[in-house]
This record gives structure tokens, C-alpha cells and sequence, in this order.
């Protein structure tokens, strides 16, 4: 047990890392040909807009159809349909919490591919200054309000007031880079085009192509570029401490010396900081792990499962993957 | 003063250095029963640099005056870091010239020991480089420079936490790499570099193994043979050091296997941190240690502060290697001169619950500011976790020894007459 | 049913009087009621229209559970957008079917109330529902045995999106019972969100008695009445490409503007007996099938525009970073207000 412990805390996360997120992106983007279907409440961008290859749907999409609902529906069977969509994009979350970003979002894996990319030309990545990164992150909360309280408030027009467009109806969508990305990995280019039938659809398609633009180009410099804006992350975070996995620390074990937030895609500072929280899933996390791989100290930080020690920092799991990596940059 | 003066004069702080480091050698291997076979090879080492001829390194020399220093740069580059902090008695006086009285003895020393001709193994080195941490530091970097070496002064925040900190010290830090270069006449490469920090890599996982024996109760190892260890990092050959540590590891895995300890059962623990014991000023750990404690863990920048944190690089090409090697320079080093020693305080509460320590000794050289000042807040803190300590204000002078020795076995015998008020 | 005999060659040219196509047949006095019936959700006025709301096949109602139920209005007339909402079928001798997806008959409910006549049915299952009227009645020495037939897809989004289970539900069902129909083949990769569009080819098949009825005379009407009208080929299949006849400015335009066509297929059989104690001498069975379809993308989705803006922002940013990294490596200057 001790030695299958050891193995363990000595893996090469980033190895695993790649291969179950491969896996998971061509379950997400190609399982529909093989109809596997894991529902629409899937708490990652598996994007509904990818045809017949998508083996699930991102809840964000269903979840902005169902805000689109009045007030006396609410208690109707259209409330009880939001009701189970939004208990069973629980239940998935529950169970990988942020990992669902770190090992499964197909998106966050094309980040990770673009990343390796820049890496092969060996360009510097870029990092937002930290006054930047603490107004930027605030970003992801306000489109998670944004594609909750506009589709509903198209279906609840205030008295008076004129009604909003019926373009504007999964907002968030429109403007999703996801939409225009996923679907070009199964071959259908058709969302990358400005809707002109209406000004709203213009005003909301062209913004999409905006935001592919800058994400294509922040994607390759900056890591993970787009998970500082993710409404789905902020959604997570809203449950992140509660859910099974979790990231915890040991903050006396902790000598601050700072490789977790060198490593750290996500520029998460707290990582190395906070000594006083002993779960620090914080709202940007992914639960990559690579802070844990990255922690010479044994047993600062671990990741748990329920409660049980599933990946733990050690003093030789550092020294070997530091070696292995050093060995693999000749 | 004429020449014919100074170099007699100089050669006789010379002699009075060897004097010195022959007598605490000495007593490190005849007064203490059963040493380690490992340890042969560093009694060697300081023998035959301090007592007797040592070869050159046959590389270029860069001296360097602080743990801040990235060693792994110059590594890359090929040529050698050299620790110049010195802790001769008898370069504390001559250095005396250059500082008012009442400075650090680790300052004087190493200004008195520049100000002569050099050993065997500094032959031919010209730079030197300094950081700005303490203000005696910080001024003898001009000093140094009027002795006629090239000094880069590496400049250092006086405060850690903040992103600005650790911009201007990246800064600073690719500032030397660029007065590296033009030192050696050669260019930074990825691969000089990764080699560079594998090096110091494996060095620092043999210190950490080391370390982690230390834990063992009862210990295994005196604290006067760590420090000697550690003290031979500053100019030992790293590879070689590395080995020699590594087989000296291994012996005392078997020591422990067999059930052979260092110091007996009882020994009071005691956790060593403030002013860096260099050799051959080992005045306080062998006094400790004589008196019938033991040392098995310290938080000073002669040992644990030097070699304990590591390298995390996530892209291995330079931009993320000198960065990194740039943050583990900063962001957890202890070192009082920042304006905060939350991290310094925490360490060491952490080191006395791991290594179950009894008590802890704060030395502070007369003269060293920041360790005089931090004294209270420390000892608040430790207080405050109930673990007992002792401050001690001292220099390298062998006047205080009789003093230092009857407070030293007070503090020892306190401290076991507590542990047995525990035990009832 | 005796086994008949699909009447072709000159004589069904006879019989046909050619086109004017199935629906001017009928104007043709000694064939009895001129215009083409046909089933629409389309509710006929604007009281009817607030009970329904939208869906994926169509206008429906809902019950608070959740259940959808579909209405089908009678409606006859040459053009689907002028057509009229009949109090009645015309005849009191007809036949309902409504079957559902999985195959099984579904029994509907009439209905007749002052602004036209129709059917009700509910739809638990997901799918294509298929509902049938057959109406007869001779007139002169023709018997007109009409089958109007509507494929209503039920679709709810909240039923989730099984690929399998889609593709399962896509074939098209033939009923057996009635003489004449107008199945209309899937588009390829169709799914249950898929929109006929104009440009669109589509192809139907007319099975006469449950067999391909070759040289069937088939026509498409658009809403605006466009007409096209061919002979079915020896499988009984004719294929026609929607048209676009949506032409408003482009601030009316509307990318969801569903637009009606009516698919009218016939086939004259030389065939006697008696109905309801009149006897004839003919029988023309004639069928229609409605369908909705919709501007197609390719008419307000630009591709280029989308490049310009993608690749703009692309530049902006990439240049943006290009500049920020060739100021970076001087110094940094702080900022300060110098307006206060």
C-alpha cells in the first residue's frame, strides 16, 4: 500500500494529465459518432454547436434555454426541468469538481495544445500583472449574472418597457469562442460568420468573432486565457469547496518558497501564500495538480478524494519529475 | 606601512587562520567519540584548504558574499561560485580596518580575508559578487571593489511579498546572468543552465536526505559535522561535495539500522538559527555540543537557508529557468534584512515541532542589526508555542568562551529538568 | 382493397387534363371540389394563436404537466397562405389515423368550433406523429379519395438528445391503411432541430395502395403559390428545390420566417363501383402533404465579415502583445495623475 502510495505521489502528472484529457476530448468531441451521449449537464465546454460528434452538452447552453422562463412557470414543469438540469450538472460537478477544467473541458485542453505550441518555439508566455489578474477575474461572475438574468428577463419583460430581442436568447453562447472552436474539430466551420438578419444578431456575432480572434492569439501566449472569463468556472467556484475532490494545504509544511504559483497555468498567488486555508480550491483553480506535482514539501498540498489522500506532495516525487523534466529538455 | 610590513603582517593572519581552523578541527574529530567514516572526507577538505595548499579549481572564480546570490547561473556559465563569508578571528581583526568597530565580525572577516593574498583554490578570481541585503553587506561591496575586484552589486528588495519585489529582483537577477557573461566570455545556454540546476538540484536533495535523518531520535549526527559540511559548500567542487554527502547519507542510514547514535538519548535538541556559523567560527555549535546538546536542525544561511528550497521550473528555456531560479532566491529565503520575518518565524515553529527540539539557540554577532532586532519578535513567537530559547549576542573573539559556555550548560540543564517535569 | 392498377400512358394524360397540376385538376368542374385540402397547425386567429407557443415541430399546446398536444386545422384552398379554415370536410364519409413514432395508432380527437374544423391528438413520444384523413365522395363518375396527411414532429429539447434514439425516430413511417401518400425522405444528417430551408432539395415519394406509385403526378406549392409540378419517376419519387420567395427589406427580414409549401400528389385509376349508392367510373386519389421551411443561413450568415472581424481582432491583439513585449524590456515608469 506505502509503495503504491509512493508510486502515486511520484507520477508524472503532466503525462497523465495529457492522456486522460486527450481521452476526455475525443470522447467530448467525437463520442456522438459512436453515440455516446453523457446528457446536457455537463459541467465542462463539451459545446452543444459541435454536431453529431459531441458526446455531451455544456450546461451553460440548456441552462440559459431554461432561464428563459416566466414566473408562474417557474413552479411548472418547465421549473421542475430546471430543477433536475441544475441537480444533475451537481451531481457531475460533485464528483471531479474543478478537475472537470484541469483534466476534462476539451476547450481547456485546446488552451493546453496551444500552449505546448508556443512552447515549441520556444516563445515566452505572458502573465497578467497581479492588479490586472484581480480585476479580470471578477470578469467570469459577471457573465455568469449575465446569462442567467437576460434570458430571463426576456421572458419576464418588465411592464412598460420594450422586450428584449429574441437574438439575444443564449447570450453567453453568442459570444463564446467554444461555439465557433469545438465545431471546427468535426469539420463545420458554420458558426464562424456575422448573423446580419437582425442588428442585435450582428452586434452578438461579430463580438464572437472578436473574442475568437483575441482568443486565438491570447490563447497561444497566455496560458489558459480564456478560464480567467469562464462563467462555467465561476459557477464551479460557487460549489467548489464543497464538492468531492478537493485541493488541501497544510499550511505549517508550507516554506512559502513559491514553485506552486511559478507553475500554476492560472496565476493563483493564495497557492503559495495562504497558509491559514486548509482547503484552497480557489475560484480561478482547475485542479490541475500541477502545484502539487510542483510542492517539494511533503504532504503541504494533497488532493483528496472524500476525505481520502488520492495525490500528495513529496519531497522525492519533486526531485524525480524535476529530473525527468530536465532530462526531457535535452 | 610598507609592503615588506603588510605581507608579513598578512602572512601571519595566514598562519593565525590556519591556527585557528587546525584547533576547532581538532576538536570537532578528537572530542567527540565515534565520528562517521563520511566525514573523513570534509575534515580532509578543510584541512587541506584551510591548513595546508588546496589545488585551483581550474575554472574561472566568482566570489559571492550571500545565499541571494544564484549559484546555478554561475554554474551555467562554467565557472565556479566561491562563498567568501568568511569566520577567521584573525580576519575579523585586520577587516577591522575597513569597518567601525562595532560591525559584524561575518563583514569584517570577509574584508579582511579579500585584503590579502589569495589561497591556492581563489587563484585568479576577479569578480566578486555582492548583494545588497544588510547595510554592512551593502557597503562592503564598495569596499571589495577598492581592494580592485570587479564587484557586481545584485541588488535585492528589502521587502519579499509584493509582485513588484519580485519584478525588480527578476530584474536584477538577469542583470547578473548579463555581468556573468561578460565575466566568463561565454554565453547563457538552456542546456548550461538546466545542467546548472540539476547540479545544485541533486546537491541540495543529498543536503535535504541529510536533513530528514537529523529527525532520527536519538540523532544521529552532531550538528558540528553538518555545519563543516554545509561550510564546504561554499568552495568544494559540488559534484564532488554531492558524493561525498551522498556516501556519508548512506553510513548514516546503516548507523541507524544498527542502532548507533551520534549524541547519547537524552541530549537535549536543539534548533540553531541567527548568525551563520562559518568555519572555522563554529564557536557556538561546538559549545553547545560540548556541553552535551545537540544541534539537529538550524535555520541559518550558512546551512539550511542555503540549501533547503528548490528550483521549480514548469518551461524549461531560459526565460522560465532564470525566473525561476531568480524566485527561489527570494520568495522563501528567511533572511532577516526583509521587512517581514512572518515566513522566518513560521519556519522555525515548524522545524521545532518536526524535529522535536527542545530549545532553540539564537545567536546574533554584535553588531548584525537585523538579527538583533528580530530577536524579540522571535522569541515572542516561540514563546508563545512553548519552546524555550536562548539569545546570544557574541562575536568571533574567543574572549566570551568561559561566558558562553556556563550560559550554554544553564540553558542545557533547564531545559532537561523541563523535559522531565514533562515526563511526570 | 381490390388491387388496382395505376392507370399511365395516354390515358392518365387524358385523365389528367395535364397540369394545372394536381390542384388545377381540380377546378375542373366534372372532378367535383376544385381546391386542395390539407392539415396546418397554423391557428386561425389570434385567440387561438395565444394557446399555442412555438416548438421544435411546430405550433403546440402544453399542458401545465409538460405534454404536448398538437391541433390540426382543416384548411383548403389554392395557395397555402391564402387558403381558408372549412367548418367541415366537406363530406361526412371519412376516416381518421393518427400513428405515433414508434408505429402504434394514436386515436385523435375531432373537433369543430366557429373558426374551422380539425383534430387534436397528444404527444407523449418523441418523433414524427403521422395523421391521416380520408375522405370519398363522388362526383359525376369520379370517386375523389383524398388522403390529407400531416408529419408533425413532437420535439421537446428537455427530452434530451440521444443521437441513437434520434437517429431511431428519423425513418419514416408508411400506414398501410390508407390508398394513397407522400412520404418525404430525410435530408442528409437530419436530426430533430433541423429547419427545411429554401435551396433545400427534397424528395418525396408517392406509394399508391403501399407501392411506389410511378408517373404519379406531383406538385409543389410554395406559400405564395409557385408552382412546380412533375411526373413521378418509375420508384414513384420526385424531388423538388425550395425556392426562395422571402424577399422583404432587410430590416423585416426574419431568419425565423416560417414559410408554408404543400407537396399534392395524384394518380387517376380507371376503377368502378359505387359509394354511398352513386356510382363511378374513375377514381382519382389524390393526396397532400404541408411542410414549413425557412430562409436558409447562407442568406444573412456572411463568412467574410466573420474572417474580417476574427482576423482584425487577431492583429489588434497579437500586435497589442508584439508592442507591450518591446516596451516591457525598458524600465518601467510609474504613472502618475498629473489633472489633479
Amino acid at each position: 500500500m506505502n509503495r503504491l502510495r509512493s508510486w502515486v505521489d511520484g507520477v508524472d502528472i503532466r503525462r497523465f494529465r495529457f492522456w486522460v484529457q486527450l481521452a476526455s476530448f475525443f470522447i467530448l468531441v467525437y463520442g456522438g459518432y459512436f453515440y455516446i451521449n453523457l446528457g446536457n449537464s455537463l459541467p465542462t465546454f463539451s459545446c452543444g454547436f459541435n454536431g453529431d460528434g459531441k458526446g455531451g452538452i455544456c450546461y451553460l447552453l440548456p441552462l440559459q434555454h431554461q432561464m428563459h422562463i416566466s414566473w408562474d412557470a417557474l413552479l411548472g414543469w418547465r421549473g421542475i426541468a430546471l430543477g433536475t438540469g441544475f441537480l444533475t450538472f451537481l451531481a457531475w460537478l460533485f464528483v471531479l469538481n474543478k478537475a472537470w477544467c484541469g483534466y476534462v473541458c476539451p476547450f481547456g485542453t485546446i488552451q493546453d495544445w496551444m500552449t505546448k505550441l508556443r512552447q515549441l518555439f520556444g516563445i515566452r508566455y505572458s502573465n497578467y500583472s497581479l492588479e490586472t489578474f484581480n480585476k479580470l477575474k471578477n470578469v467570469k461572475y459577471l457573465l455568469l449574472i449575465l446569462l442567467l438574468v437576460i434570458p430571463f428577463a426576456m421572458a419576464n419583460p418588465v411592464p412598460g418597457t420594450g422586450h428584449l430581442p429574441d437574438d439575444l436568447a443564449t447570450p453567453f453562447c453568442k459570444i463564446c469562442p467554444a461555439r465557433m472552436v469545438m465545431p471546427a474539430f468535426t469539420g463545420d466551420f458554420s458558426q464562424w460568420t456575422v448573423d446580419f438578419s437582425t442588428g442585435t444578431a450582428m452586434v452578438m456575432t461579430s463580438l464572437g468573432m472578436l473574442v475568437l480572434g483575441i482568443f486565438l492569439v491570447g490563447a497561444f501566449f497566455n496560458k489558459r486565457f480564456f478560464c480567467f472569463f469562464c462563467p462555467m468556472s465561476a459557477l464551479h467556484a460557487l460549489f467548489a469547496n464543497i464538492a468531492f475532490l478537493k485541493l488541501k494545504k497544510t499550511g505549517e509544511k508550507c516554506t512559502r518558497c513559491g514553485d506552486c504559483y511559478r507553475v500554476c497555468d492560472m496565476q493563483i498567488k493564495a497557492i503559495a501564500d495562504d497558509v491559514e486555508s486548509k482547503v484552497i480550491v480557489k475560484d480561478d483553480c482547475m485542479l490541475c495538480l500541477k502545484c502539487v506535482a510542483a510542492c517539494p514539501e511533503e504532504g503541504a498540498l494533497k488532493a483528496t478524494f472524500l476525505g481520502i489522500p488520492i495525490y500528495e506532495s513529496t519531497e522525492a516525487g519533486f526531485f524525480k519529475r524535476m529530473d525527468k523534466k530536465r532530462k526531457e529538455a535535452e | 606601512m610598507s609592503t615588506e610590513v603588510s605581507d608579513i603582517r598578512a602572512r601571519n593572519r595566514q598562519t593565525q587562520q590556519a591556527m585557528e581552523a587546525a584547533a576547532v578541527l581538532a576538536r570537532i574529530q578528537t572530542e567527540f567519540p565515534d565520528n562517521p567514516a563520511g566525514m573523513r572526507y570534509f575534515y580532509d577538505l578543510f584541512q587541506k584548504t584551510y591548513c595546508e595548499q588546496s589545488a585551483p579549481h581550474g575554472k574561472p572564480v566568482i566570489g559571492t558574499t550571500c545565499v541571494q546570490i544564484p549559484e546555478e547561473l554561475i554554474y551555467a556559465l562554467d565557472a565556479v561560485p566561491v562563498r567568501l563569508c568568511n569566520g577567521t578571528y584573525a580576519f575579523d581583526q585586520a577587516g577591522a580596518e575597513f569597518m567601525p568597530t562595532k560591525s559584524c565580525s561575518l563583514v569584517k572577516a570577509t574584508l579582511g580575508f579579500l585584503n590579502q593574498e589569495l589561497p591556492a583554490h581563489l587563484q585568479g578570481m576577479r569578480q566578486v559578487i555582492n548583494a545588497t541585503t544588510c547595510d554592512q553587506k551593502t557597503k562592503a561591496g564598495q569596499i571589495i571593489e577598492q581592494m580592485g575586484y570587479e564587484v557586481h552589486h545584485l541588488e535585492v528588495p528589502r521587502s519579499k511579498d509584493s509582485e513588484q519585489a519580485r519584478d525588480y529582483w527578476r530584474h536584477s537577477v538577469a542583470q547578473t546572468a548579463r555581468f556573468l557573461e561578460q565575466a566568463t566570455h561565454r554565453k547563457l545556454t538552456r542546456r548550461g543552465l538546466r545542467t546548472a540546476i540539476g547540479k545544485v538540484a541533486r546537491a541540495q536533495q543529498a543536503f535535504r536526505r541529510l536533513h530528514a535523518l537529523r529527525r532520527e531520535k536519538p540523532s544521529v549526527v552532531y550538528g558540528k559535522d553538518v555545519f563543516l559540511i554545509t561550510n564546504g559548500y561554499f568552495f568544494d567542487d559540488i559534484d564532488r561535495w554531492t558524493e561525498a554527502l551522498e556516501a556519508l547519507n548512506q553510513e548514516l542510514e546503516e548507523r541507524i539500522q544498527k542502532g548507533i547514535n551520534a549524541a547519547p538519548k537524552r541530549a537535549p535538541r536543539i534548533l540553531f538559527t541567527g548568525s551563520p556559523p562559518v568555519f572555522p567560527n563554529l564557536k557556538l555549535p561546538l559549545v553547545i555540543e560540548q556541553a552535551g546538546g545537540v544541534i539537529v536542525a538550524d535555520e541559518t544561511c550558512s546551512s539550511n537557508r542555503m540549501l533547503y528550497d528548490a528550483v521549480g521550473v514548469d518551461e524549461w528555456f531560459l526565460y522560465d529557468m532564470v525566473d525561476a531560479v531568480a524566485d527561489r532566491h527570494l520568495k522563501p529565503c528567511t533572511c532577516p534584512i526583509f521587512s517581514s520575518n512572518i515566513d522566518r518565524q513560521r519556519r522555525l515553529l515548524e522545524l521545532a515541532r518536526s524535529f522535536e527540539v527542545d530549545g532553540v539557540v539564537y545567536q546574533a554577532f554584535a553588531g548584525c542589526q537585523v538579527y538583533e532586532i528580530e530577536q524579540q519578535s522571535v522569541t515572542a513567537a516561540l514563546t508563545e508555542a512553548g519552546v524555550p530559547s536562548l539569545y546570544v549576542e557574541t562575536d568571533y573573539s574567543p574572549d566570551d568562551l568561559g561566558q558562553l559556555t556556563t550560559r550554554v550548560e544553564a540553558f542545557l540543564e533547564s531545559l532537561r529538568s523541563r523535559r522531565r517535569r514533562k515526563r511526570q | 382493397m381490390r388491387p388496382t392498377r395505376v392507370v399511365a400512358g395516354r390515358r392518365a394524360r387524358l385523365l389528367a387534363l395535364s397540369w394545372f397540376g394536381a390542384i388545377g385538376a381540380l377546378f375542373i368542374p366534372q372532378f367535383g371540389t376544385a381546391e386542395p385540402a390539407w392539415f396546418s397547425d397554423a391557428p386561425p386567429s389570434a385567440e387561438w394563436a395565444k394557446r399555442v407557443r412555438s416548438s421544435h415541430g411546430g405550433a403546440v399546446e402544453r399542458s401545465r404537466a409538460g405534454l404536448y398536444t398538437k391541433r390540426l386545422w382543416y384548411r383548403e384552398g389554392p395557395t397555402p397562405e391564402s387558403a381558408v379554415y372549412s367548418p367541415d370536410y366537406g363530406t361526412l364519409s371519412y376516416d381518421l389515423l393518427v400513428v405515433d413514432p414508434t408505429g402504434e395508432p394514436v386515436t385523435p380527437t375531432s373537433f369543430q368550433v366557429a373558426e374551422g374544423t380539425g383534430i387534436t391528438f397528444e404527444m407523449p413520444e418523441e418523433g414524427f406523429y403521422n395523421a391521416y384523413l380520408v375522405t370519398r365522395r363522388v362526383d359525376g363518375e369520379i370517386l375523389e379519395a383524398r388522403v390529407l396527411k400531416a408529419e408533425v414532429l413532437k420535439h421537446s429539447c428537455g427530452e434530451g438528445h440521444d443521437r441513437q434514439f434520434t437517429e431511431s425516430r428519423m425513418p419514416f413511417h408508411v400506414a398501410h391503411q390508407v390508398p394513397i401518400e407522400i412520404v418525404r425522405e430525410r435530408l442528409e444528417g437530419e436530426d430533430f432541430h433541423t429547419r427545411l430551408a429554401s435551396g433545400d432539395t427534397l424528395n418525396f415519394q408517392v406509394l399508391h395502395q403501399g407501392k411506389p406509385a410511378a408517373g404519379a403526378t406531383v406538385a409543389m406549392t410554395s406559400g405564395t403559390g409557385w408552382t412546380r409540378s412533375v411526373t413521378a419517376d418509375t420508384d414513384g419519387r420526385a424531388s423538388f428545390q425550395q425556392i426562395r420567395d422571402y424577399y422583404p427589406d432587410w430590416n423585416l427580414f426574419n431568419k425565423r420566417k416560417s414559410q408554408s409549401f404543400l407537396v399534392t400528389a395524384h394518380v387517376d385509376v380507371a376503377e368502378a363501383g359505387t359509394h354511398e349508392g352513386k356510382r363511378y367510373s374513375a377514381v382519382r386519389y389524390s393526396a397532400t402533404y404541408p411542410g414549413t421551411y425557412y430562409p436558409p443561413p447562407r442568406d444573412y450568415q456572411s463568412y467574410l465579415y466573420g474572417l474580417i472581424v476574427m482576423l482584425a481582432a487577431l492583429a489588434l491583439t497579437a500586435g497589442g502583445i508584439f508592442l507591450y513585449r518591446l516596451k516591457s524590456t525598458k524600465p518601467s515608469r510609474e504613472r502618475f495623475d498629473e489633472s489633479a
